[in-house]
Order: structure tokens, then sequence, then C-alpha cells
């Protein structure tokens, strides 16, 4: 009986490796757009300010929430990282689970 | 000696069967919570009162520019709205594994909590804040929402793709 682990391990980080692939580009997307986000709060945030609109102390508690907020939407970030790398991880798995079953069936 | 190979052979078949049995009793990793669509849903709904309020206050307050939009006449609506995303709290609470979207709905609900007692203090709301307020809501609600659907992701065999149904 011989069963060639090693081609059944490269099948498997194949599988984990594609998981990523498809996913994980849409971590970039959301950055960019938390980014876009931000950058257009901060603005506004400094026009209202420069204009009279709000005064020092608004000034300071508006940007203080801005920092919550991009702290908040980097928690969706984590969230999405740690699915990836949960599917990718699984898929590792499933992929060395099927390939030993496969070859072990072909030498029982 | 044949008996002795013969031993040895059946020994590595019985490893291999041992270790798929092994590899197969694996549940899988699990770092996220189970996507859950009444979350996603509850997230959808809440941001729909909160963007249909903040509607409802930027209108007001360009009726009345000069005037001062008194707190009085919205109080139910911050009540309201404010047991809504405790609810959705709460929702993100229960949940194991689930820290992340806790402190998005935690962020919700003090910026609601904060932004409200601002307008009860000063009967009234700078126009200037109402939409940048807006818009913070919707950044946030979106990132609770993205977490959620992300977690949908986990499953090797859901569609690689957050936008999808």
């Amino acid at each position: 009986m011989s069963i060639d682990i090693g081609s059944i391990l490269d099948g498997a980080v194949g599988a984990a490796a594609n998981a990523v692939r498809e996913t994980a580009p849409q971590v970039e997307d959301f950055l960019r757009e938390i980014g876009r986000g931000h950058e257009a709060a901060i603005k506004a945030v400094a026009e209202a300010f420069a204009t009279g609109d709000i005064d020092e102390d608004t000034f300071k508690s508006e940007m203080d929430d801005e920092a919550k907020t991009l702290e908040a939407e980097l928690q969706a970030v984590a969230v999405l990282t740690k699915a990836i790398a949960q599917r990718a991880i699984n898929a590792f798995q499933r992929a060395l689970v099927d390939g030993v079953k496969a070859a072990i069936a072909t030498v029982v | 000696m044949q008996t002795i190979a013969l031993g040895a052979r059946w020994l590595r078949l019985f490893a291999a069967i041992a270790l798929a049995c092994l590899l197969a009793s694996c549940s899988g990793i699990k770092l996220v919570a189970d996507y859950d669509a009444d979350a996603a849903k509850s997230i959808t709904d809440s941001s729909a009162e909160v963007f249909a309020f903040y509607d409802r206050l930027i209108e007001a307050k360009a009726r009345a520019r000069s005037q001062k939009l008194s707190y009085s006449g919205f109080n139910e609506d911050w009540g309201k709205i404010e047991t809504r995303i405790r609810v959705l709290m709460v929702r993100e609470e229960a949940r194991p594994l689930n820290s992340e979207s806790q402190r998005i709905a935690g962020t919700i609900l003090e910026f609601w909590q904060k932004y409200r007692e601002a307008h009860r203090k000063n009967d009234d709301y700078a126009a200037a804040l109402l939409p940048i307020h807006r818009d913070r809501f919707q950044r946030l609600f979106t990132a609770a929402l993205l977490a959620e659907k992300a977690k949908r992701l986990a499953d090797p065999d859901s569609n690689p793709k957050l936008d999808s149904n």
C-alpha cells in the first residue's frame, strides 16, 4: 500500500489558496471604501468648523467620533479576514480528508 | 519474513484508516459566528429607521433654519429607535465568536445616545451636523451588515462574493 501524502498535501494547499484568492480581494475593496468615507467625513467636519457652524468642543467631539467610527469599520474587516481564514482552513482540511479517503479506497 | 512484511502492510493500512477517521471526525475550525439572516435583516431594518429619522430632522431643520429644532417633536422617535438598536445589541451579544459585531453595534448605540442627549440638552440640532451624523450611521450600519455577510464566506461551499444574496 502506498499513499502519496505529498500529492494530497499539494491538493489541500491548492484548495486553501483558491479559497483565499477568490475572497481576499474584497478586503481591499472594503478598505478603499472605508478610506473614502473617512476622508469625506473629516472634510465635512473641518468645513463645518471653518465656517463657524460648529464650535471647537463640537469639532473635537466629532473628530473623536470619527476615530471610533473608523475603529468600528475595521472590526468588520477583522470579521472578513477571519471568515476568509476559516474558509481556507476548512477547504484545506476537507481536501486533505478527501485525499486520504480516496487514497485508502484505492488500496483497501 | 513474509509474515513480518504482511504485518507491516496491515499496520500501515490500519494507521491510514485511523488517520482518515481522525481527520473526518474534525468538525472544522471555527473563527467567526455562523451567518444569521435574521441579524442581517435586523441591521437593514434598523438602518432604514435611522435614515428615515435623519431625513425628517434634515427636512424640519431646512424648513425653519433660523429656529431651533425642538427635542420634544422628536422625543418619541429617538426612544423608539433607541429600543430597536438595543435589541440589535442584545442579539449580537447573545452570539458566541461575535465580538466584532458586538463592538460595531455598541458604537451605534453609543452615538445614538450621545446625539440624543445633545439634542435634548441643546433643544436643537445643528444643521451642519445632521448630514454628518446620518452619513456616520450609514457607514456604521454598512460595517455591521458587511460583518454579518462576511460570516457567510466562512463556509467553503458558499458564494465567495460578499454582495451575493
